[in-house]
């Protein structure tokens, strides 16, 4: 069908986007159609009137488009996206102020204080005696660094129980039979996700507040955030199994139990295996944080003393989780490649 | 008596597999199915013991309607199946594997406790020695290499004391002197326990050697049904099209 160029310019002129559309160009009439009216719109929201009027050369760009796509080609949409993009960024830097920050004396001083101390942490002292021995710090950090350890073990152990039977209810290729199975596929997908996309430091807050300040609400955040976490990555692993062996084992006149004992688990535990470890590996890092906000552990311990400037003794707990994390990282990895 | 009574299958795309098969398969016979890839053969085995739901159709085993079956366990446990790609559980030892073919017996309960009874090992050791594979049932399944998989396959089968066998391509990833090998056993398995066997082949040659009567597929409908030794040139031409020489394995 022949377009006319003129009717698309005109067309576009009213409201961006609509000529591409009468063009045949759907998607982009589409884009332009929804997307500039929101981008103002957005701009108007929060303030940035004059960041709104910068758009008219895509509104300009977009006439021009919709009269060479009447005329059956295309024009590249590189420039338009680029001018939108720096829109953005410009936008992005009024909304957080952003700004280089001018350092005087007394700044560049604290800086240099700061960075000195956590080079030299407090690790060692000399007693009485004038033998060298590990410092009070080492000795007071080391045990909420057990315990952050311990926090994390705990927190993906809760997990396990409710992330492994429902990540079987979460694997496409075992639920597709009837859409009753299905629909419970759909919910617990649904479950992972929700559980997942919110912060462990949010469901940390929640359960400070539900159980008080300590390592217990800790491990409940964890265990919690774990269950998406874990749960999704499982169900992943039972939808990349092979589909042969399931299919003898339904064969001989195995029940669905049978073929999962049977087919699916021998198929799936070294990636299991795998999934946990990581997962403590990555629950160690969060104790730390969780820790800051009261959720116990050596984070607790961190923040107590970056309050009260001792940036050594601070520094001395930095190391240790930096360490421990270094380590758990090393060795999951070795463990990971032995088994898999 | 293995009946099959108009069997039609469409899949969810339009495709249309079987258009139409109906068998009648006395207990004891050795029959080949040939035909091109994409004629049917796969789907009408698996129609046989319902892993595929047919669109209409009956399957009758003896006085059994399998195609009414709400339970198909009893029925299944009567139909060994052996696959071309061997489907053992590649992490699993070759004694479980093997052990697997008796689950369509056992309780839910005791399989998830990995539990059999002191018979079931018996049994599975007994099918094993058949096999020729005593010393390897320790071993994982991965480790074997594909003749001898498929002999665990076989194995496995055998565990189900099945009255019938389906052999989906038994042999299409085996060398020619491994096909023999695994070909004989099913043979034996038809002559002397008087199992009905009903066998996917790629090759005719095989097909001769083996069976004691052909049916050829093309397009999910049968086109030649009788003795292996009744394909000439031309009947052969109708199976597998007009262009298509005969090859030859050993």
């Amino acid at each position: 069908m022949k377009r006319s160029p003129i009717l698309a310019g005109l067309l576009s002129l009213i409201a961006p986007g609509l000529g591409q559309m009468y063009a045949g160009a759907w998607r982009r009439g589409l884009t332009l159609l929804v997307g500039l009216p929101v981008q103002a719109a957005l701009f108007h929201a929060i303030g940035l009137h004059s960041l709104a009027y910068c758009l008219a050369p895509v509104y300009v760009w977009s006439i021009y488009d919709s009269i060479i796509a009447a005329r059956g080609r295309c024009t590249s949409a590189v420039l338009p996206v680029l001018v939108i993009l720096a829109l953005n960024v410009i936008a992005s830097l009024q909304v957080t102020q952003f700004h280089i920050p001018q350092l005087g004396p007394q700044q560049r001083g604290a800086m240099r204080e700061i960075g000195g101390s956590i080079l030299v942490p407090d690790l060692l002292t000399r007693t009485t005696a004038g033998r060298l021995t590990w410092s009070e710090t080492v000795r007071t950090a080391a045990r909420p660094m057990v315990e952050t350890i311990y926090l994390a073990l705990l927190g993906t152990g809760l997990s396990l129980p409710l992330a492994i039977p429902l990540s079987f209810l979460g694997a496409r290729n075992l639920m597709s039979g009837s859409p009753i199975l299905k629909t419970f596929y759909g919910i617990t997908r649904g479950l992972f996700t929700v559980l997942r996309s919110v912060e462990v430091l949010v469901f940390a807050l929640i359960a400070i507040a539900a159980v008080g300040v300590g390592p217990l609400a800790g491990v409940l955040a964890l265990a919690v955030h774990g269950v998406g976490a874990l749960g999704k990555l499982y169900s992943e692993a039972i939808e990349s199994i092979e589909h042969g062996p399931i299919e003898a084992i339904r064969s001989t006149g195995a029940n669905e139990l049978q073929v999962v004992v049977y087919g699916v688990v021998p198929q799936v535990v070294p990636q299991f295996i795998a999934f946990t470890l990581y997962r403590w590996d990555i629950n160690v890092r969060m104790a730390t944080v969780i820790g800051m906000v009261g959720g116990g552990g050596i984070g607790a311990l961190l923040f107590q003393e970056m309050q009260l400037y001792q940036w050594r003794q601070a520094a001395v707990a930095i190391w240790m989780i930096a360490g421990v994390v270094m380590l758990m990282d090393y060795a999951s990895a070795v463990i990971r490649e032995r088994i898999v | 008596m293995l009946r099959i009574e108009n069997l039609i299958k469409v899949y969810p795309n339009g495709t249309r597999a079987l258009n139409g098969v109906s068998l009648k398969i006395p207990t004891g016979q050795f029959v080949a199915v040939i035909g091109l890839s994409g004629s049917g053969k796969s789907t009408l085995m698996r129609c046989i013991n319902r892993l595929i739901e047919p669109t209409s159709g009956r399957v009758f085993l003896d006085d059994v309607e399998i195609t009414a079956a709400t339970d198909l366990r009893p029925v299944r446990r009567r139909i060994g199946m052996i696959f071309q790609d061997f489907n053992l559980v590649r992490r699993s030892s070759v004694l479980t594997n093997v052990l697997c073919g008796r689950l369509g017996y056992r309780s839910s309960l005791a399989s998830l406790f990995h539990l059999f009874p002191p018979e079931d090992y018996e049994d599975a050791r007994a099918c094993l020695a058949r096999v020729g594979l005593s010393d390897k049932e320790s071993q994982r399944a991965d480790t074997l290499s594909g003749g001898q998989q498929q002999r665990v396959g076989i194995a496995r089968a055998l565990m189900q004391k099945p009255d019938v066998i389906l052999a989906d391509e038994p042999v299409a990833s085996l060398d020619p002197a491994t096909a023999h090998t695994v070909l004989d056993h099913l043979e034996q398995m038809n002559k002397r326990d008087g199992m009905t066997v009903v066998c996917n082949l790629h090759f005719l040659s095989l097909a001769r050697r083996y069976s004691d009567r052909v049916v050829g597929l093309k397009a999910g409908e049968i086109v030649f049904d009788g003795g292996p030794h009744e394909i000439d040139d031309e009947r052969f031409k109708q199976i597998y099209g007009q262009d298509a020489e005969q090859v030859e394995i050993a």
